[in-house]
């Protein structure tokens, strides 16, 4: 079929001002928030499930790709149609659906964006927990797709603990749920295993997610130091203590450099690290796992404290911490993020492996990581029109992968393999793990339409035979 | 046939060392699956001996069982062949026991219980004491159940309120695949997106995917304090009264347990002395700081007085874990004294706890039959356990049509209903892992894909899978 016929049909199932397909549209959707670039043929932005599905089916009949896409705020390029094919994008399915608070949960269409639905339950006193640092744009399709993370996991979890199900349209156009209110259904977890799988097994329409209580208290505590090892071992020992708070962030002196350009935090520029600790839960007992922390900072020489008094406080010592990845810009005008990750003990070894990394290509690079899960984002910074540097980049990159597999750590904490890190999947998987996962792969898209190419090396020897 | 038998001993024994196969009667009949007997059972020394029985039972075509400590052998449907038990006794090592990081693994025959207390103890490190910490799942059966079993049944108990699923603590794990491959996925951190999450493919598979070998489980900080408060009630709206006061705070109590009279006498006799029957019990167990424990007890006493509350007791230090010690071990304590335990276990959205209960309680009023009802009250999970004396031989019909009128509930807001413990005889009349899907198409091109031969506990598991 070709694209012009291909348009012709999609605009017989979706109302053609929602079909687009013009230099520009394709152009646009060509990139995300990696380095990665590739266009559709097509772009679709559907209203329904229905609509989803009739656009599903016909792909599965003509064996044009399908990739599912929210705002694009992914960092590993696995929203881009690296095999051409249509985009489809769920702007439009952006409706909560029903806040069930007898139930404890929340039904959302995949085009919700997260601060949105989070603004939204904290009107009633209620919270989503996971809060990836694009969440003013972010969708929960996308999180999902990404099995994001954020500050709060540390405590919460991330997306995955907050699934509870969800309406998937399937390789053919087949809808299904999986999972829902009840829990323990008999039968595989499949919700679980759509979450973190990038767009690859299913195109979710619904999605059924847990809300919590949103806590009496919450405390903010700002610790500055004058080494990152310092930093570093603060966090460890805050765990040792008994106590695992709400977040445990780090930044380094390049990343507060910049942030105090941009911002104007009132962070030292001539500090190593800054640590963001923030408690929250019932008020009882805080007041004293508050002076256990200032304890515990003090024994690692931490050299100044600020602990916030209220909530606009509280604000001004997350400002730094959330404008970070856009205060670097100020430095260079591109970056990327690697997401290693490690057990939390090694921090101080593998930053430093880190920081000779960057010396080692010569390329820029500033830390801004959530340290309590001991989930690394170096953000190498470079200028994307320096090709020579570019190449330099990606070879840091992939250095420092290896330094979290080597200390058994993983290549992606949160963000996700998408083709930027597929080259890596072999550093932590032998050739029988991967095996395993391409046999979930078939079993759910025995095609290969959805999403082809992402997460899995190697082709995934789909039968001819079908 | 002989022939080929002898054939394959002598491979297993070789495999495993011949004092490790075992083929006579007696231990077959106690690895029995429901009546149906292997030809034999075999305790891999290590991963790499699990490896090669699988790889051998799959050149072969042998159907396999997976066996922890069988303290869920009672669950699954009736296996439709039977050839091998794999017991994963003798892989009980300790790997690695991280409390810095908060992270254990193990193989798979490590027994919770002697894990949990190993890991509650404190230690000096560096002038610094390290507190104790804990996994924080309170699975049944905790006195015998290995971690594998556990894992591979996805067995959770009342804390889940506060702490989660195996799904929420699991990162990382290594099992034998179909074809004898030793599968590792996931790893020691806390978050990872490298992959696909096969870890969540694995919990609750009951062994109809793999074999798991080795696990590592996210650990918590043990709390400081700990207490459980006891209320009984005249009535189930005086508890549900209660209950629901208690989910309206911003308390966060660990475990809130709905008991019926029966259930509670068997749990706490001391507390339940002289109890009338038609009575409910509320134990909600309270874990955290000293200074929230303190508060969640008195603002929960208060409340439960307020709605009603006949009687009330404050368990704590050795009375609070006996409670849910004894708790977690009613079922093999009960299947002692009634070899012929029959337990169902019933899910639903958690607002519909009310009219479950209600349904179950005026449903099995009418059998005669005595029974302990227990519901995980905010996670919309309740059990029910029919003490059948021996030899009642009508009990069957009356428990299959109680059965069933609770699945068609279930069923209709959206839970299911399992059987969880019952003779050959119920199992056969009743779908034992409640009525299937919409996503069952999947669950049958899952299993198909990654058990070609179908050789993982056939006809095991739901839809005879």
């Amino acid at each position: 079929m070709d694209t012009q016929e291909l348009i012709d049909r999609i605009k017989k199932i979706v109302e053609p001002d929602y079909v687009l397909s013009s230099e520009m549209d394709l152009t646009l959707y060509s990139y995300d928030a990696s380095l990665e670039r590739d266009r559709p043929e097509v772009v679709v932005l559907p209203s329904s499930t229905e609509e989803v599905s009739g656009v599903v089916a016909l792909a599965y009949r003509e064996k044009i790709p399908v990739v599912a896409r929210g705002s694009g705020t992914n960092l590993s390029g696995g929203t881009i149609p690296t095999k051409g094919g249509i985009v489809v994008h769920f702007s439009r399915m952006n409706r909560i659906l029903e806040i069930d608070i007898p139930n404890r949960t929340v039904t959302v269409e995949p085009g919700v964006i997260t601060l949105d639905l989070q603004n939204h339950l904290l009107n009633q006193g209620l919270v989503y927990a996971p809060d990836p640092a694009s969440q003013k744009v972010s969708t929960l399709g996308g999180n999902l797709g990404e099995n994001s993370g954020g500050p709060h996991c540390l405590k919460y979890g991330v997306t995955t603990n907050h699934v509870l199900g969800a309406e998937v349209v399937l390789y053919d156009g087949t809808v299904v749920w999986t999972g829902g209110k009840s829990q323990d259904h008999p039968g595989y977890d499949l919700t679980g295993l759509l979450v973190g799988s990038e767009g690859t097994l299913g195109l979710v329409t619904k999605i059924i997610l847990k809300i919590l209580r949103a806590p009496e208290a919450i405390k903010t505590i700002l610790a500055l130091y004058d080494t990152i090892e310092d930093a570093s071992n603060t966090v460890s020992a805050i765990i040792a203590e008994g106590i695992v708070p709400a977040t445990l962030e780090m930044m380094d002196n390049l990343i507060m450099t910049a942030v105090e350009e941009s911002i104007h935090a009132g962070y030292p520029l001539d500090a190593a690290a800054v640590l963001i600790i923030e408690l929250d839960g019932m008020s009882d007992g805080m007041d004293r796992q508050a002076r256990k922390i200032l304890e515990v900072c003090k024994r690692h020489h931490v050299r100044e404290i600020q602990l916030a008094k209220d909530d606009a406080e509280r604000e001004r010592l997350w400002a730094g911490r959330k404008g970070a990845f856009g205060a670097v810009a100020r430095l260079r005008p591109s970056y990327m993020v690697c997401d290693g990750t490690v057990a939390r003990t090694k921090l101080p070894q593998v930053l430093s492996r880190v920081l000779e990394t960057g010396k080692k290509y010569g390329v820029l690079i500033g830390n801004v990581f959530h340290a309590g899960d001991g989930n690394l984002h170096p953000l190498i910074l470079f200028d994307e029109r320096d090709e020579a540097e570019l190449e330099r980049v990606r070879k840091a990159a992939s250095e420092i992968l290896k330094i979290c597999a080597d200390a058994g750590g993983t290549i992606s904490g949160e963000h996700g393999i998408g083709v930027e890190k597929i080259k890596e999947m072999p550093l932590i998987f032998s050739d029988s793990d991967l095996e395993a996962m391409r046999q979930v792969k078939r079993a759910f898209d025995p095609e290969d339409i959805l999403n082809p190419g992402k997460i899995l090396p190697g082709t995934l020897g789909v039968p001819q035979n079908g | 046939m002989a022939n080929s038998t002898t054939h394959r001993l002598e491979s297993l024994k070789g495999i495993v060392g011949p004092e490790y196969i075992k083929t006579d009667p007696e231990t077959l009949s106690t690895y029995a699956v429901d009546s149906v007997m292997p030809w034999a059972v075999v305790f891999p020394g290590d991963p790499g001996q699990l490896s090669e029985v699988v790889r051998l039972a799959c050149e072969e075509k042998l159907a396999l069982v997976p066996w922890g400590s069988g303290s869920k052998m009672a669950m699954g449907a009736l296996p439709s062949c039977l050839d091998l038990v794999i017991c994963t006794r003798r892989l009980n090592r300790i790997l690695d026991m991280d409390k810095a990081n908060l992270t254990l693994t193990v193989q798979a025959g490590v027994r919770f219980k002697e894990i949990q207390s190993s890991l509650v103890l404190q230690e000096k490190r560096n002038d610094r004491e390290r507190k104790g910490c804990f996994i924080p799942i309170s699975p049944p059966c905790r006195h015998s159940a290995t971690l594998g079993g556990i894992i591979a049944a996805n067995s959770s108990g009342p804390t889940r309120l506060l702490y989660g699923l195996p799904r929420d603590i699991v990162l990382g794990v290594h099992y034998v695949g179909p074809n004898g491959e030793i599968i590792r996925m996931g790893g020691k951190t806390v978050k990872n997106v490298s992959g696909y999450d096969m870890c969540k493919l694995m919990i609750g598979s009951h062994g109809s995917l793999g074999i798991l070998c080795e696990m590592t489980l996210r650990l918590l900080p043990l709390p400081e304090s700990a207490g459980t408060f006891l209320s009984v009630f005249a009535g189930l709206s005086e508890a549900s009264r209660f209950v629901d006061r208690v989910f309206e705070t911003s308390l966060l109590p660990a475990a809130v347990e709905i008991l019926n009279s029966m259930a509670f006498e068997l749990m706490a006799p001391d507390v339940a002395a002289g109890l009338r029957t038609g009575r409910f019990a509320v134990a909600a167990a309270l874990e955290g700081f000293q200074e929230a424990v303190d508060r969640m007890e008195s603002e929960i006493r208060e409340m439960a007085l307020e709605s009603g509350a006949e009687k009330d007791s404050y368990l704590q230090d050795h009375q609070h874990h006996d409670f849910w010690n004894h708790y977690s071990n009613l079922v093999p304590g009960l299947s002692e004294c009634y070899p012929d335990l029959v337990s169902l276990k019933l899910n639903y959205p958690i607002s519909t706890y009310i009219e479950v209960i209600e349904l179950a309680d005026s449903l099995i009023s009418d059998t005669q039959l005595d029974y302990a009802l227990l519901a995980h009250a905010g996670s919309g999970i309740a059990q029910i356990h029919f003490l059948v004396d021996q030899g009642d031989t009508k009990a069957t019909d009356r428990i299959a049509l109680v059965a069933e009128r609770l699945l068609d509930r279930c069923k209709r807001i959206g839970g299911n209903l399992v059987i969880e413990r019952a003779k050959p005889e119920l199992k056969q009349r009743l779908p034992v892992w409640g009525l299937p899907r919409e996503d069952m198409i999947l669950i049958r091109r899952i299993k198909k894909e990654m058990d070609p031969l179908g050789l993982f506990c056939p006809g095991r598991f739901i839809r005879g899978i």
